[in-house]
């Protein structure tokens, strides 16, 4: 009766309604951050009473007045949370927030107690310990109310989020990327196989097909390198970002902190938003260069085979094979 | 007040005091069972919540959907490949006097769609591997939140029947006290010298009835 411990079960259980409150709107906040939609910012806790403006749930919906004179959570918190106790279990404490609220009585005093206005979590202000509710204050004990709990904001933001057409533009900006330089390479390779071809008077041959087809099928093989490559990169980036909202989910429940939680989220989506560092995709034709055109040319040209035709040369035989294949 | 109404008067007492214990262990009891009784509606609410999850995720890992994930990873890597390979062949001048012939094209680009294909049906297991994770490290993460929740939701508790408990703490000290009472009225009832009962000395000589006097 009476005692600091006697309402224990209610204070653990608003405190731990306001951990699972937290927790649920950071989740919100990073589902909406990573997964594209709107969301609340700018948490509203200590903001000024009577100025509070449009006001948002962590899902960025807005909150009206009208809610909160509904809200049994919020009426059910007056009368259980520490900072309130003894007013919210006077009747005609309560009865005057539901006269405000809704109508219903006759308007009254607010006693927090003797030391209620010393109480730096007194919701009806810091030093206050006697107040008539207006309809203001129902709205700021309101929004004090939802504010420590994450659940209220100021402004909303809209994340793009990392959906199916993040991914594609990735692939797609990897394929703009690297094609240019194969195309660059595959148009330098078909030069040298015409000068080649055309070198050796070889142009309208069965060889010239070989050669052309076999290039062409390079050219499709790479072609196909670099679709892939755009996909699995797209893929892999679409791991580390899955990989990393876990994380902050983890975080978010160990802290239940979602202001936290929810900058890492912005910071970390707008890293992963930032364009990649590609690397130059290198040489794509010198195996096929060397296999076909190196091993082509020799048996082609009688005048790079001397020794062959009795002209004397200080060549190697050594150079008619393909640089890939192994000499003893 | 006689000796018999102060022991009636102690009995009273003590069943009063006695009732207002049992009244206030009912009370404790009912609210000990109301707060379990609601702790355990919500430990099924995390319960059913746990489990439409976790069907949900199951409902995401049929052979259908792996069909279906499989299909759209094959048809991203066979739309991808078409286009860079239909890019890089366009670099290719097509002529009688030099470069491959129109035929050698073609055939190429036959060769080339037939290849992305190949590549889609095996790349496209990644899409239906990557997802499929998704899929799972959501769950997952999401079934770890709710045990999270109710783990919090259990751990209050103790506290709600401390308080239960306590609620009645005042109404079982009046009990206390009034058995108390009762008790020490009825022994004093008891107890006390039967002065009543003490025979009286007639001075004028009249001996008593039940006085011996040795004569």
């Amino acid at each position: 009766m009476g005692t600091p411990s006697s309402n224990s079960g209610d204070i653990a259980q608003a405190q731990e309604r306001d951990r699972q409150n937290l927790i649920k709107g950071g989740l919100s906040q990073i589902n909406a951050i990573f997964g594209g939609g709107t969301y609340g910012v700018n948490p509203a806790a200590g903001f000024a009473r009577r100025n509070m403006g449009q006001l948002y749930d962590p899902s960025g919906n807005l909150i009206s007045t009208a809610t909160s004179a509904n809200d049994p959570e919020f009426a059910t918190w007056l009368k259980t949370h520490p900072g309130v106790t003894e007013a919210a279990t006077t009747r005609s404490g309560l009865g005057n927030a539901l006269y405000h609220m809704g109508g219903v009585g006759a308007p009254g005093s607010q006693a927090v107690g003797a030391f209620g206005g010393l109480n730096p979590f007194n919701p009806f202000g810091f030093g206050e310990d006697r107040k008539t509710l207006t309809p203001n204050d129902i709205r700021a004990l309101y929004g004090k109310w939802l504010g420590r709990e994450g659940e209220l904001f100021t402004g909303t933001a809209t994340s793009p989020g990392f959906g199916d057409n993040f991914y594609k533009q990735r692939t797609q900006d990897y394929i703009n990327y690297a094609m240019p330089q194969l195309a660059d390479q595959a148009r330098q390779a078909q030069k040298n196989l015409t000068f080649r071809l055309a070198d050796q008077g070889l142009t309208q041959s069965g060889a010239a097909d070989t050669l052309n087809t076999s290039l062409l099928n390079e050219i499709n093989r790479q072609a196909a390198g670099v679709a892939s490559t755009g996909v699995q990169q797209a893929q892999d980036l679409q791991k580390q970002i899955e990989q990393q909202r876990s994380n902050l989910i983890s975080q978010l429940e160990t802290s239940a902190d979602p202001g936290s939680a929810t900058s890492q989220a912005l910071s970390t989506a707008a890293g992963f938003s930032a364009p990649s560092v590609y690397q130059p995709i290198g040489s794509l034709f010198s195996n096929w260069a060397n296999t076909y055109l190196a091993s082509q040319v020799p048996t082609t040209n009688p005048s790079l085979f001397p020794y062959l035709y009795g002209l004397g040369s200080t060549r190697s035989g050594g150079s008619i094979l393909p640089s890939n294949t192994t000499q003893p | 007040m006689g000796l018999e109404t102060l022991a009636l008067v102690g009995l009273a007492l003590s069943a009063a005091g006695t009732g207002a214990e049992m009244y206030s262990s009912a009370r404790e009891g009912e609210k000990m069972n109301k707060a379990a009784e609601d702790e355990f509606a919500r430990q099924r609410g995390y319960q059913k919540e746990a489990t439409k999850t976790f069907q949900g995720s199951l409902a995401q890992a049929t052979p259908a959907v792996q069909a279906q994930q499989q299909n759209i990873g094959q048809q991203k890597i066979q739309e991808n490949v078409a286009k860079t390979q239909a890019v890089a062949r366009n670099v290719i001048p097509t002529s009688m006097d030099s470069g491959p012939s129109e035929l050698v094209q073609k055939e190429a680009t036959a060769a080339g769609a037939a290849q992305g294909a190949q590549l889609g049906r095996y790349q496209g297991m990644d899409e239906y591997s990557l997802r499929q994770w998704i899929n799972n490290l959501r769950a997952q993460q999401q079934l770890q939140v709710i045990t999270n929740l109710a783990r919090g939701s259990e751990g209050t508790l103790p506290f709600v029947l401390n308080q239960a408990r306590q609620s009645q703490e005042g109404t079982r000290a009046l009990g206390q006290g009034l058995g108390a009472l009762g008790s020490i009225v009825g022994t004093y009832g008891a107890t006390r010298p039967k002065a009543a009962t003490v025979p009286t000395y007639n001075l004028s000589g009249i001996v008593p009835y039940n006085a011996n006097l040795g004569v």
